[in-house]
């Protein structure tokens, strides 16, 4: 079946079987920043924006995307550019898989929560996980990104 | 010092974080065949027959490989240096399956779904054998993991395959029995650890091509690309002069991918049939069908007198390999070697025991490497032996760990599978460490508990550690630096950076000794065809080894430069001075720009190229130390630990980036408390491993993670890059022991057996109090 | 779940005919769950098209659609302003924000989840179902029925009344399912007491509620109460936790709810 998706701010047509998920798609056509880690919802790292909203595309199928506006970060770039500002003064970046779905959560957040405090950042974020950094390093970037009003 | 030791920003994190394909499945040929591996549902099986004609039948289905399709000949997967410490026990694939997600068979196909479906026509006959799942009872089995006749061990480590055990070692030193008796308090305790699972987010992948002159180009996720290729020429009798393996950038390792995975199967497949072939493993496949943590049973003995002087160690080791051998001997040798000098002024001890043979999913290298079970047991039991002494634990440890300028029988006795080399620690700054995390802690009023009266209590516990940096006389490492025209460098190394940042630090050292802004270094790792020998990531070896190749490149690279910087001014090389950009003239006001200097060898006079490769071993191995203390609320009720704070005074040289080396103890920090207090594993009955996706196995996440507080000691070891000794293992190893204490202060209740989880402590609890009425 | 056709349902009517052709057809929510499961599907009907994705007030009831995605219910005022936050807070503890905007309440509601963290909540508060067929029924019942449900739920309905909740989940880590979930709600002449995730479905402590009536909430009867739950209730033992250890927190969380809601009311 044919599934017409807003990609990255491009009208692109994809053939797709009726099986298959986001994540396949996206990949299969080369927005490889969107990683596979375990296929089943529990890590993170295949988060997309579907209309603005962090979703994990493991687990989306891409017929039920038609007319949706998927973002990722190679749509993204100037804004993960900024946030990344924060993220490599931190230290917080180490093997870096996690990081594309990382940004994209961070500024998604920014843009959804109005009064962000501590508490509500981290269940904003805790899906993502992230097996290298610790998090700490992290969440002191993301502290400040959400801090800069630029 | 303009780059070392100083906030340098990783040279990848950017581009990756922008989503630039950098990871081996994003850099596979899109047609790639797709290989996946049909995995035995039994713990322990010899396969009867294979009915593989209906899955050839379907399209698209290129081949299925069995145990007929491969020489038969053993290997170690373990991805060490030659001759490997670790049996060759080995084959692609074998008529017997050994643990619950062994491989039965590969299947190739055009893609991923057929590849699928075909598996579910495949027809497997299993004659189903006993297993042996309880590694407490495996040596002399009836049943035995490996019958196989021509599996052997490439030098003596005790490898006795028909009791079941993959390797043995002891040793001691002084008179134990007399050390023993001149104690006063004897305290005899028995540790169990889990098999951590490495959780790294990347699955273990692999993808190969034929190029143009027919050889074979692996792209794959390992530590170890050297290794690999040797390891893949040897299994598959390929020439190794026809392997390229290309280490890409790596989504995390953590010891997983020092051994190989699917690289055997995929190299077979794209050599047989000349088309590009990939695999990448479901998670499901990352925790059954990888490896894990080694689970050990430590039974540790300690003896001290009255005055707190500890006198004797002795200390027996039960370690399960698994199914198959990687790193049986050496991990359980480090649960030795890196953990008994702490304590190095005992008139004597000892250290034996025996890995073991089960059919559970293979364990191999771990972040930790034996460290971290090791620290376990002796430092709960030093809290234990303080207690019994009525002596304070810090005080105790303050009278009687290593310190600078000393040393330990052990670094002589006990290397990793071979004897060890003697030496002094040139740096030890436990003692800092220790009073320095004491301070930040808050210990004085912390300890041992604070009630909270909420039903809570506060309390404090704490444990230090050692590691190594590389292993003497066997890790190496090099590198090579190319002048560019226009005076930038290419610097290229065998050294694999898994995200540790060792490609930026690599680079901090080469721009240092050259002179330059660390944009005028560009650095590449790794690749068999185009960079330098290196053993690879493992052994906590790359700052040191790998670093100090890079830095006497650089030095060899600036001595190259001088010279012909001489010939061109016409003076003698010493009149030269080596600014990085410029070069002078000794009092004179002669200069010469590096970008002339390489423009005009590279285009118009006298024109050559300029290298400089060098390659370095370590002769010793300089420990980093590392004093860690958790602060914790813990519920009375329920058991339930609040991580308020996880300090860390860490003694690893000199930092070459801050940044970095906080992000690696900081992630050893946090994947050691999820090994100490979450991270369970289990298994059914069956065998079959039931914590196998990330619903049931818990990693940490941000919200376990509220505070860390990391600090260095001032340190410069003398035999290190700029004075740097590692830090990528020393993060891990503190937290159980650490933690497992802190309970204690709390609630007078001991967890032996990790992970301490809430319901543990709970059930102590219950048993203490039944006891004490 | 592999599936062979995803056909997007023009009404509801023509859902619930589709889901009744053939065994295998499935009614999709967010398909998370769905989608961890080996289950083979002729066709996958969507309710995509069919608007039920609302959170809406009226005068005694709040009413949310079964398409609304969780995280939805965990911004919503509305949502929140039901027993003191209780359900919204309980799912936001529902793993993270990416698989919160995927799954529906209509799925978590259908599934029977034994394991749930947000039918507790939705029990205590009396919520009811509105299917195409069935039409409107309680959560209670529902949850008492077996087998596939070859109906389509189109809301749930939850009563605006002036409540106090409690809702306590232990997990090993925030992305755990729960060990045990304690959900206590006071009502205007009544309390409920909830344990879910035993590992079994969610029960009522009703000995303890019939205790409790309206009196007061001092030491002494929480005690009894306590004692009349631990009697009552049966807990079991999986990977994450042995019975033994649910019956600890069950005690311990039922008396520190029935303490923060009796609190709260002082
Ligand atoms: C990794 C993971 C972790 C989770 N952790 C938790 C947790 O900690 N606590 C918790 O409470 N929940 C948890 N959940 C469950 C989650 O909250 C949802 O309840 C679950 O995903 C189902 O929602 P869904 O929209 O994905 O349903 P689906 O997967 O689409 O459907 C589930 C079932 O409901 C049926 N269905 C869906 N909508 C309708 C409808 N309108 N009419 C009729 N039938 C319908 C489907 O046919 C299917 O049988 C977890 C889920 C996942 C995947």
């Amino acid at each position: 079946m044919k599934v017409k998706l807003l990609l990255n701010g491009r009208e692109r047509i994809f053939s797709v079987h009726a099986n298959e998920y986001l994540l396949d798609t996206l990949r299969n056509h080369n927005i490889l920043s969107v990683k596979k880690g375990c296929d089943a919802s529990t890590c993170g790292v295949c988060t997309v924006l579907k209309d603005g909203k962090p979703i994990l595309s493991c687990s989306m199928l891409t017929a039920r995307c038609e007319g949706a506006n998927i973002t990722t970060v190679e749509g993204l770039q100037d804004e993960v550019n900024k946030f990344y500002e924060y993220f490599g003064q931190e230290g917080a970046d180490q093997c870096g898989f996690c990081n594309p779905a990382t940004a994209l959560t961070v500024i998604a957040m920014k843009k959804h929560l109005k009064d962000p405090n501590p508490e509500s950042i981290l269940s904003y974020m805790v899906g993502n996980l992230c097996r290298c950094s610790g998090y700490v390093a992290q969440n002191k970037a993301i502290k400040k990104y959400l801090e800069d009003k630029s | 010092m303009k780059t070392i030791n100083k906030e340098i920003r990783s040279v990848d994190g950017r581009g990756i974080m922008l989503g630039r394909p950098a990871f081996t499945d994003d850099l596979a040929d899109p047609s790639s065949l797709v290989v996946k591996v049909l995995r035995s549902p039994h713990a322990f099986a010899k396969i009867k027959r294979i009915n593989k004609s209906k899955a050839l039948k379907l399209p698209g289905v290129e081949m299925v490989l069995t145990h007929q399709d491969f020489p038969r000949k053993p290997f170690t997967r373990a991805g060490q240096g030659y001759p490997e410490p670790s049996p060759h026990d080995k084959f692609v694939l074998d008529e017997y399956v050994r643990y619950v997600g062994d491989e039965v068979l590969a299947v190739v196909a055009a893609d991923e779904a057929t590849a699928i479906a075909a598996m579910e026509h495949i027809d497997v006959e299993y004659e189903v054998l006993e297993p042996v799942l309880n590694y407490q009872q495996a040596m002399d089995h009836s049943s035995v993991v490996h019958p196989e006749e021509e599996i052997h061990e490439m030098f003596p480590i005790g490898f006795e395959p028909k009791r079941n055990i993959a390797a043995a070692y002891g040793m001691d030193f002084g008179d134990l029995d007399k050390a023993f008796e001149a104690s006063d308090v004897i305290v005899e305790e028995t540790y169990t650890t889990q098999a951590q699972a490495h959780v790294m987010m990347e699955p273990h992948s692999v993808n190969a091509r034929l190029d143009i002159q027919n050889r074979l180009v692996i792209y794959s996720s390992t530590q170890t690309p050297f290794h690999v290729r040797r390891i893949i020429s040897q299994a598959l009798d390929i020439p190794m002069h026809k392997i390229r393996v290309i280490k890409p950038r790596v989504g995390g390792g953590f010891g997983g991918k020092q051994a190989i995975h699917g690289e055997l199967l995929v190299a077979w497949v794209t050599y047989k049939t000349g088309k590009p072939a990939k695999l990448t493993y479901t998670r499901k496949e990352v925790f059954e069908s990888s490896y894990t943590r080694h689970p050990m049973t430590l039974k540790i003995k300690l003896g001290a007198d009255n005055e707190g002087n500890l006198k004797a160690i002795d200390w027996y080791v039960l370690s399960n390999t698994g199914a198959y051998g990687e790193h049986a001997l050496t991990v359980f040798m480090v649960a030795g070697s890196k953990v008994l000098p702490l304590y190095n002024k005992v008139d004597a001890a000892r250290f034996h025991g025996h890995v073991v043979y089960t059919n559970h999913t293979p364990a191999g290298a771990y972040r930790g490497y034996g460290a971290i079970q090791g620290n376990f047991a002796l430092e709960s039991t030093v809290d234990t032996l303080c207690q019994k002494l009525n002596i304070d634990p810090i005080t105790f440890r303050l009278k009687n760990m290593i310190l600078e300028g000393e040393t330990s029988p052990v670094f002589e006795i006990m290397g990793e599978g071979t004897e060890g080399t003697a030496m002094n620690m040139e740096t030890c700054k436990l003692d800092y460490c220790l009073e320095r995390g004491l301070e930040l802690i808050g210990w004085k009023d912390k300890y041992p508990r604070v009630d909270l009266g909420n039903g809570k209590v506060k309390s404090v516990g704490m444990a230090l550690a050692m590691q190594g940096s590389g292993i003497p006389y066997i890790d190496m490492g090099a590198a090579t630096i190319k002048l560019n025209d226009d005076g930038f460098y290419n610097l290229t190394v065998g050294a694999t950076d898994i995200g540790q940042g060792s490609d930026t630090i690599l680079a901090q050292i080469a721009a240092e000794t050259l002179d330059v802004d660390i944009e005028r270094v560009v650095i590449y790792s790794s690749d068999t065809d185009l960079t330098p020998f290196d053993v690879g990531a493992y052994a906590s070896s790359t700052t040191f080894v790998s670093g100090n190749a890079v830095y006497r490149a650089a030095l060899n690279m600036k001595d190259l430069i001088v010279k012909e910087a001489a010939n061109i001014l016409d003076v003698e090389p010493e009149q030269i001075v080596f600014g990085g950009e410029i070069i002078h003239v000794k009092n004179s006001d002669t200069k010469l720009s590096m970008k002339d200097l390489s423009n005009r060898i590279t285009y118009n006079e006298d024109q050559k190229q300029l290298t400089a490769t060098s390659s370095y071993y370590g002769t010793k191995s300089p420990p980093p130390f590392m004093a860690g203390f958790v602060e914790i609320d813990i519920d009375k009720e329920t058991g339930e630990i609040e991580i308020v704070d996880y300090v860390s005074v860490v003694d690893c040289g000199v930092t070459i980036n801050p940044k970095l080396a906080q992000g690696q103890v900081e992630g050893g920090i946090v994947q050691g408390l999820g090994m100490a207090h979450f991270e369970v594993v289990k298994y059914s009955e069956k065998g079959q491993l039931i914590t196998n996706d990330l619903l049931k196995y818990k990693i940490p996440t941000s919200k376990d993670i509220p505070k860390l507080t990391t600090e260095f000691a001032k340190s410069h070891e003398a035999s290190g890059p700029y004075g740097a000794k590692s830090v990528g293992e020393i993060g891990i190893d503190t937290p159980p022991a650490a933690l497992a204490n802190a309970v204690y202060n709390a609630l007078g209740v001991r967890i032996k057996d990790l992970p301490i989880t809430p319901e543990k402590i709970v059930m102590a609890m219950q048993y203490k109090n039944t006891k004490e009425i | 779940m592999k599936t062979q056709m995803i056909v997007k349902a023009s009404s509801v009517e023509e859902a619930y005919e589709l889901l009744n052709e053939h065994a295998s057809h499935t009614v999709l929510g967010g398909g998370v769950w769905l989608k961890r499961l080996p289950r083979k599907i002729e066709k996958a009907i969507t309710l995509d098209a069919l608007n039920l994705d609302y959170i809406k007030a009226e005068a005694e009831l709040v009413k949310i659609g079964s398409m609304t995605p969780l995280q939805s219910l965990v911004d919503s005022d509305l949502v929140q302003s039901l027993g003191s936050e209780i359900l919204s807070k309980a799912i936001n503890h529902v793993m993270g924000v990416g698989l919160r905007n995927l799954a529906t309440l209509g799925g978590s509601v259908v599934g029977r989840y034994g394991f749930s963290d947000i039918i507790p909540p939705l029990l205590a508060l009396d919520a009811k179902l509105v299917f195409h067929r069935k039409g409107e029924i309680t959560l209670e019942k529902f949850l008492e029925t077996k087998g596939s449900v070859k109906d389509i739920l189109i809301e749930v309905i939850v009563p605006r009344k002036k409540s106090v909740g409690y809702f306590k989940k232990v997990s090993n880590t925030p992305l755990d399912f729960s060990i045990l979930n304690i959900t206590i709600v006071k009502k205007e002449d009544s309390y409920c007491i909830i344990l879910g995730s035993r590992p079994g479905g969610a029960v009522f402590a009703r000995k303890a509620m019939a205790f409790l009536g309206n009196k007061p909430l001092n030491t002494q009867n929480i005690n009894e109460a306590v004692r009349l739950m631990e009697a009552e209730i049966s807990f079991g033992t999986n990977h994450s936790a042995t019975a033994d250890y649910r019956h600890v927190l069950a005690k311990t969380y039922v008396r520190r709810g029935l303490e923060e809601v009796g609190n709260y009311e002082s």
